[in-house]
């Protein structure tokens, strides 16, 4: 369970790519619940959904200052509608596609109608200031991941940042894990090749040039 | 050893070089092999070491509580209708004379069923009364239609 305020961080080792989906389903009760419009219980749910379904969101939308606002309207789709879903088990991928949905059709459509082309950095404290002033390479790798197509950025954020088994990822994204492999290696190989005149550079920075 | 290979080549290709993130079900019989590619492996780790160096989203103060609030303001319409003691037994009363109703115009219907039949009522009925037969086209076909229509003169 992901409790509010809790960080997964890539470098995590605690999360492991499991066979298996998670095996408890403590989101049915309060499911039902919300069914019934309790709001305790649908506040139960945003505290444990809220912090995932937002930095999947972020990274979809490279760091948008729609995400607040894109994570808001796919919860309140569960409260409006809460009849739609019963398995508690399925609640967590169904909010991640719901809400990444929501975000793919936001940036398609202010392609489309030529506004606000370029990502605009959510204000999110400190880290945004570091991200724009201090950390170039750091600057440089989420523009990267900004460039990556829109399934290949999900599935990096899905099974890479948040630790996610490829069937749980899978069921997220509504495909099947041989997709989510293949997402996974071009999302890779495209980070590697867009950002290849820096890499020595990036690595050097990191402290990881393997040779 | 070769199939072996590939796949292990495929998985660090997508998960990286970190085995935890590995399918579990391939995960050992592929760590047993990762000495045997170790310029895959390298490569891997690289890009591992790169994407853990982007940013992390900070979740904003109070995002949570703005949600909340907003939900409350957006209440979804329940087709439940909270239960009240008080209506039920005025509830089960007007039930109950409806029900009464309903049984005697039942039992008013069977009544009157069984009289019709065993008076023989309507057959008696008939016999009294006179049919007529004056529309053209139920009498189409029938040979002194004409006859019937006009009348013998």
């Amino acid at each position: 369970m992901f409790m509010p305020g809790e960080r997964k961080r890539p470098g995590d080792v605690s999360a492991r790519n499991t066979e298996t989906g998670p095996s408890n389903d403590p989101d049915s009760a309060l499911l039902a619940a919300v069914a019934a419009g309790d709001e305790k219980a649908f506040a139960g749910l945003v505290e444990r959904h809220y912090d995932i379904v937002y930095r999947v969101v972020w990274r979809v939308t490279s760091g948008h200052a729609d995400t607040e606002d894109i994570v808001q309207e796919a919860f309140l789709k569960l409260w409006n509608n809460p009849s739609q879903l019963r398995q508690g088990a399925a609640l967590r991928g169904w909010l991640m596609r719901v809400a990444t949905n929501l975000a793919i059709d936001r940036a398609r459509r202010k392609q489309a109608s030529n506004l606000d082309d370029q990502p605009e950095i959510a204000d999110s404290g400190p880290d945004a200031l570091d991200q724009v002033l201090g950390d170039r390479s750091a600057t440089d790798i989420n523009s990267a991941l900004a460039r990556l197509p829109e399934r290949q950025r999900l599935a990096l954020s899905l099974v890479y940042f948040e630790n996610m088994s490829n069937i749980e990822a899978a069921a997220a994204m509504e495909i099947s894990v041989e997709a989510i492999e293949s997402l996974l290696a071009r999302g890779r190989r495209a980070l590697k090749a867009d950002l290849k005149d820096r890499w020595r550079d990036l690595l050097a920075d990191i402290g990881g040039m393997s040779q | 050893m070769d199939a072996l290979k590939t796949r292990l080549a495929e998985v660090l290709a997508a998960y990286g070089a970190d085995p935890a993130r590995w399918p579990a079900a391939e995960r050992a019989r592929l760590q047993a092999a990762i000495q045997s590619e170790p310029q895959l492996l390298a490569e891997a780790r690289e890009i591992d070491l790169v994407l853990a160096k982007a940013a992390a989203p900070v979740i904003p103060a109070g995002a949570a509580s703005r949600l909340l609030a907003r939900a409350g303001q957006a209440r979804p319409a329940l087709n439940v209708v909270p239960f009240d003691p008080a209506r039920r037994g005025q509830g089960q009363r007007q039930r109950s004379i409806w029900s009464w109703g309903a049984a005697a115009a039942l039992a008013a219907s069977f009544a009157c069923g069984i009289f019709l039949g065993t008076t023989n009522f309507a057959a008696r009925l008939g016999d009294s009364e006179v049919v007529e037969i004056d529309d053209p086209i139920v009498l189409t076909g029938i040979d002194d239609a004409t006859v019937l229509l006009e009348g013998e003169s």
